[in-house]
């Protein structure tokens, strides 16, 4: 009786994870885009176009952007997301703009 | 010899038909200095409804106008001179906007530049090196990549979210690191050159084509980006006096179909080579008839807007299948290069004129084409001007 109750409830351990796996894979999907997105033209908008960076945000959707933190680098910006579990970097090279570095 | 010379009678028939409907592209005036280092300034000319045109940008600074977005840029040039231009505030006449897919258009101009080179034939196969010589998308020419009627499965304008949206993943998502590696991937879906398709991946095809034509054997991606960019500025960007800024990938490949950084006047003078038929002040820059084959569109059973890196508006068609035609009158003949966002640089020869708006138009507001019946709104507030299309 009692090994059938850790059956069960390994099962919905399972399951549950299973769940979340499968309908949050758009959201992490779209997480990682997001702050890839989000870092590169954030960097170009401060290292291309020399704007400064609350100027920069007004080129996203607020509510987006609202759970990502910015942080400017010497020569880039970090974005991240999730409380840290997804982050982007954008690398700045002088004459070459910027693009994505991981 | 005589069947020789009938056939070439006749295709150079058909070659004329096929450009009869595009109006004269008109060329500088002899008074007008070139804007290589300066733009010439001048007056609004005689004609134009002020009071409309007026109303328009008003309406486009005012960020409260439905469907129109916030419009950062935009500058006016009729005849070669700098009539208008405006700037929301925090922007300046110096500061560097994204091009978004503006850059396709320069991308054609690359290519031209190639061909008058002798270094590219436009109907040959333009190939890659991920695909065999037996594989079909190793068969297409330069051509049809350029008129996006290449058939290969790639979605953008019709992705319903950002995660199925082949810009996004090729940009920022798989393909980041190397955009060229991710797009040649991507399998043909229709027989090539029959059916039109956005296909973004096809002008980073084309733009890895044309690095590999330019710099064959790089020792390093730092020496390919450098190389190509020093051609880019050698034979266009110096020319014409523009100091745009491309983007790279950590491949060292231009994105190609986006990413480059440049401000509206810049964004006018390369309008401004296109208006005068790939001349500036005495050089030719592009081949003869390329600009014609940028507004002419391609052929293709589903479309009938897009020319060559550029959007069309032709008279015989209803403007199929997205919101992108511009309507500038009667005479239908504006071509434009268009950007993610509402970026547009659009030309329009009968009115001899070039507007340049930069900004942020979100998705959502694009897809109601309101900022494409503005720009539109603001080309008919112009007279027509060259000879036959008053």
């Amino acid at each position: 009786m009692r090994g059938k109750g850790w059956l069960i409830g390994i099962i919905v351990v399972l399951v549950i994870v299973g769940g979340a796996l499968f309908f949050g894979r758009d959201t992490w999907a779209t997480a990682r885009l997001g702050t890839v997105y989000v870092a590169k033209q954030t960097c170009s908008c401060l290292f291309v176009a020399g704007r400064p960076m609350d100027s920069c945000r007004t080129d996203y959707d607020p509510a987006a952007i609202k759970p990502l933190t910015v942080e400017k680098l010497e020569h880039g910006v970090k974005v991240s997301a999730l409380a840290g579990l997804v982050s982007a970097q954008a690398e700045f090279e002088q004459g070459f703009g910027c693009h994505p570095a991981n | 010899m005589r069947s020789a010379s009938w056939i070439a009678a006749a295709i150079s028939s058909c070659v004329v038909s096929a450009h009869a409907e595009l109006v004269p592209l008109p060329p500088q005036p002899a008074d007008v200095p070139w804007p290589t280092s300066e733009w010439p300034t001048g007056p609004m000319p005689e004609g134009v409804d002020r009071a409309a045109l007026d109303a328009a940008l008003a309406d486009a600074f005012d960020k409260k106008t439905p469907g129109l977005g916030e419009t950062r840029e935009v500058v006016i040039i009729v005849g070669g001179k700098l009539v208008h231009e405006q700037y929301a505030p925090g922007y300046t006449a110096d500061m560097k906007l994204v091009s978004w897919s503006m850059a396709k258009s320069i991308t054609q101009a690359l290519v031209g530049i190639a061909v008058k080179q002798g270094k590219v034939d436009i109907d040959t196969p333009m190939g890659n090196p991920h695909w065999a010589a037996t594989d079909k998308r190793a068969q297409i020419p330069w051509r049809t990549w350029l008129n996006m009627t290449d058939g290969m499965r790639y979605l953008e304008i019709e992705a319903k979210t950002i995660a199925e949206s082949d810009a996004s993943a090729k940009l920022f998502g798989a393909g980041r690191l190397d955009v060229a590696n991710y797009c040649s991937g991507l399998p043909l879906i229709h027989e090539p050159g029959t059916h039109w398709n956005y296909n973004s991946c096809g002008i980073v095809l084309t733009a890895d084509a044309l690095t590999r034509t330019i710099v064959p054997n790089p020792e390093s991606p730092q020496a390919r980006r450098a190389t190509m960019l020093q051609w880019m500025h050698q034979n266009l960007f110096d020319v014409i006096g523009m100091k745009p800024q491309p983007e790279f990938d950590a491949a060292g490949l231009y994105y190609g179909s986006a990413l480059i950084y440049a401000n509206a006047r810049d964004f006018a003078k390369f309008g401004l080579l296109y208006l005068r038929d790939g001349m500036w002040d005495g050089q030719r820059v592009l081949p003869e008839g390329w600009v014609d084959f940028a507004r002419t569109a391609g052929k293709s059973e589903n479309a009938d807007i897009y020319g060559a890196g550029w959007w069309v508006s032709p008279v015989g068609g209803p403007g199929k299948p997205y919101p992108m035609r511009i309507d500038t009158g009667p005479q239908r003949d504006a071509f434009s290069a268009q950007g993610f966002e509402g970026q547009y640089t659009m030309v329009v020869p009968s009115k001899d004129l070039i507007v340049v708006r930069l900004g942020y138009t979100p998705e959502q507001d694009l897809r109601t084409g309101a900022l494409g019946k503005w720009m539109g709104r603001v080309a008919r507030t112009f007279p027509a001007v060259v000879k036959g299309t008053e």
